[in-house]
């Protein structure tokens, strides 16, 4: 038996198109074999004058005794398609699946009142950057990703942003026009111009799956990308504890030294990341360390740009702690563009550094005042690496 | 939440119980005598006609009386035969009162 691929790619707004779409192939003597996901297998056999039907459903389901009982009426189903219940018969006589307009009405309330849930859930995903509603955790949405450096994960927004706006403008109209039949009664099946949409579907998905492969291999990407080379500060490293503060390096160094004490947890990296998610930077360098009376963070960031590092700066606030602001906590600090110190609810210091895309962001819950050690952070920012002794 | 009664049935329910009422009868059936008794007038699709029967179901106006395969012959309960008496005697009021308005 012969078969050929097509891609088949209608949103469930677009069924009247994919009826036609289907039924113009059948009369060429096409005939759907197997839905898939985005390619349909169809055999060829002799032309003929069949009907396709897409049942809409609000859990995109149908079940299997509502399918038993379709086949016993003349409408036979097709495997496949990921929430697609399709339906076909070549027989003329078979009436049309929905005949009552009231009771297709309340079938479809549902289906709508999810379709739209769906609509407006993704336009807070697309726009909740512009939006401002959440400065903190992980939105993943294509418009943070304007943020990222990484050059692949860039294109890979700009790419898949164009098709997730289409579709959620097409989406709008979509619905609308379906809520418009359904509001009308509208049962018939007339022949629907398709090429056009089915084009432009193609040409949407051809764009979103390289867009999100890209996306996906740029948050990959400090697995395999080498990206030393675009580093300025190559050697930098913040101010380790043992620096900062050697009277509490002494007790977390006997941990260090393999003696068990489950209440000192250590963490000191150097790595490149790119900058995926809003909340994450390009960290060159970072020091952590946490105990049960101490808790010292240390990270030294490169931004894009100033206007970003300047961003990243006044979104620790929020992350911290709502009540401070930057007005309220700014501290002057020579050979550094911004500095501020604020101590948050649970008693944690805060000193914040940026010097053009430069920051260095530092965290410090225990018994010595972090404002009083300023200058050593300050210069991790200046033009020449500074070497810290005895960093580990 | 209990579901909501049928206030009154629509049309194409009214049928598909009158259907049941003649007797037991599977989808095609039911769909073959509703276009019959209406000469062509009312058309059951299968989705239409599966969901009718589902409600039905729910409300205990019909049941289940065999199932050879995919085919499920249904039967009209008393519940079902109550509620297709009380349509009928709505209906035939209504005919009523347009006798007397059309009369004077």
């Amino acid at each position: 038996m012969e078969t050929i691929r097509k891609a088949v790619i209608f949103a469930p707004y677009e069924n009247l198109q994919l009826e036609s779409y289907l039924e113009d192939l059948a009369r060429q003597g096409l005939l759907v074999e197997r839905m898939g996901i985005i390619f349909w297998e169809f055999r060829k056999d002799e032309p003929r004058n069949r009907r396709y039907r897409w049942v809409l459903t609000a859990s995109g389901n149908v079940s299997g005794k509502e399918t038993d009982f379709y086949e016993e009426m003349g409408w036979h189903s097709l495997e496949g398609g990921l929430g697609r219940p399709l339906y076909y018969t070549d027989d003329e006589t078979v009436e049309e699946m929905f005949t009552d307009p009231k009771l297709y009405q309340k079938r479809m309330g549902w289906y709508l009142f999810w379709s739209a849930a769906a609509i407006l859930a993704y336009f807070y995903w697309l726009t909740r950057i512009i939006l401002d509603l959440d400065s903190t955790g992980h939105p993943w949405a294509p418009l943070h990703l304007i943020h990222e450096t990484g050059a692949i994960t860039l294109f890979g927004c700009l790419l898949s942003l164009i098709p997730c706006v289409f579709l959620f403008a097409n989406g709008i109209r979509g619905y609308a026009a379906q809520l418009w039949r359904i509001g009308r009664g509208l049962l018939d099946h007339p022949p629907t111009p398709y090429r056009g949409r089915l084009l432009m579907n193609r040409i949407m998905i051809s764009l979103l799956i390289p867009g999100l492969l890209c996306l996906v291999t740029g948050g990959f990407a400090e697995f395999w990308i080498d990206t030393s080379g675009t580093l300025n500060f190559r050697e930098s490293h913040p101010v380790s504890l043992r620096t900062f503060q050697p009277e509490a390096w002494e007790p977390f160094q006997k941990y260090i030294d393999g003696q068990e004490n489950s209440e000192w947890i250590e963490y000191s990296v150097e790595q490149r990341r790119s900058m995926l998610f809003r909340t994450e930077r390009e960290i060159l360098s970072q020091d952590f360390r946490a105990g049960h009376e101490l808790d010292y963070r240390v990270g030294y960031y490169e931004a894009r740009s100033e206007s970003l590092a300047h961003w990243y700066l006044t979104e620790e606030f929020s992350y911290w702690d709502a009540a401070a602001s930057p007005a309220d906590s700014s501290v002057p600090v020579d050979g550094v563009d911004e500095a501020y110190y604020f101590v948050d609810k649970n008693k944690m210091q805060h000193l914040l550094l940026r010097r053009g895309s430069r920051l260095e962001l530092v965290h410090f819950l225990g018994n010595k005042a972090l404002k009083e050690s300023i200058g050593l952070f300050s210069a991790d920012l200046q033009d020449s690496p500074v070497h810290h002794k005895n960093v580990k | 939440m209990p579901k909501k009664a049928l206030a009154s049935l629509t049309e194409t329910m009214f049928y598909v119980l009158m259907a049941l009422e003649h007797g037991d009868m599977c989808g095609t059936e039911i769909a073959a005598f509703v276009k019959e008794r209406t000469s062509g007038r009312i058309s059951l699709g299968a989705g239409t006609l599966y969901t009718i029967l589902a409600n039905f179901l729910e409300m205990g106006l019909i049941e289940k009386k065999e199932q050879k395969g995919r085919k499920i012959t249904y039967a009209i309960t008393a519940s079902g035969k109550e509620r297709y008496g009380e349509e009928l005697d709505r209906l035939t009021v209504c005919l009523k009162d347009a006798g007397f308005v059309i009369s004077h």
